[in-house]
């Protein structure tokens, strides 16, 4: 590594490590970004899809469950706000298990067996209300680690 | 043009004399500690992380276990870094974070630099 630095390079330098430090971040933000659209279309078809979409959409999101808890585990570098969004009992968690339980259980019990346009209209806007707590936890990582 | 008889860190050619001491020039006040560039590094990685891990910083930074203790240790002495290590399950972790003060000295220096390059071609 080069031993002498002008002031142009030591910027540079700082811009560069900046950057790839940031990385992690960008990534985690990108994992809740992925849940949150994710959530929008999984719900819909778990209740309405023909079988072999329920079955390739309930193999992507176990994919997605794993992939994204070893990655926000395994990150060697803490960011405040990713730690704020995975914090268990914080907002973000909390918001979303509570708004996942609550489209789970009007897709079991309220939702009926040949259900009208009105029902698969009220289900995508439930599952579009319960995307928001991923949604807004990668919008908060991704503005910070621009 | 006069040159305060401070500590040199980054002197000879092409690079910029900081010292510790005398002189107007915004140059004098370029910090020895963090004006060496792997020094810099770590310090420029810390200061946009609550904490990173020492693996990480080797891995970002591309230098060798050897010479980035080497460098921590420098650091730590000034008191701009804090080292904490931690067992997960047998594997041992070593973190590292900036200090108040690191973080301080970083954004005095970060404005130093921009005082020197502000209207000299980059």
């Amino acid at each position: 590594m080069k031993e002498e630095l002008t002031p142009q390079e030591a910027l540079r330098r700082i811009g560069e490590v900046d950057r790839r430090a940031r990385r992690p971040a960008r990534v985690a933000g990108l994992i809740y970004l992925i849940v949150g659209l994710a959530t929008i279309v999984y719900w819909p078809v778990m209740n309405f899809g023909p079988d072999w979409s329920k079955l390739t959409v309930g193999l992507l999101w176990l994919l997605l469950t794993v992939a994204s808890t070893w990655y926000l585990g395994s990150m060697s570098v803490e960011d405040r706000e990713v730690t704020w969004a995975g914090r268990p009992t914080g907002p973000v968690t909390v918001t979303y298990v509570g708004a996942v339980a609550v489209v789970f259980l009007v897709g079991l019990l309220l939702v009926p067996d040949d259900p009208g346009t009105g029902w698969k209209a009220a289900l995508v806007v439930l599952a579009a209300c319960a995307s928001l707590p991923p949604l807004y936890a990668a919008w908060r990582v991704l503005r910070a680690a621009r | 043009m006069s040159h305060a008889n401070g500590t040199n860190a980054a002197g000879g050619a092409g690079g910029v004399e900081s010292t510790t001491g005398a002189g107007s020039h915004p140059r004098h006040e370029l910090d020895d500690v963090i004006h060496a560039p792997v020094r810099l590094s770590v310090m420029a990685a810390l200061a946009v992380t609550d904490r990173a891990e020492f693996r990480f910083l080797r891995d970002t930074i591309e230098v060798s276990d050897s010479l980035l203790s080497k460098h921590v240790i420098t650091l730590e002495e000034a008191g701009y870094v804090r080292v904490e290590k931690a067992f997960v399950g047998k594997r041992p972790r070593t973190w590292l974070a900036l200090t108040d003060e690191g973080r301080r000295a970083f954004h005095d220096y970060v404005s130093v630099l921009r005082r020197l390059t502000d209207g000299s071609p980059s």
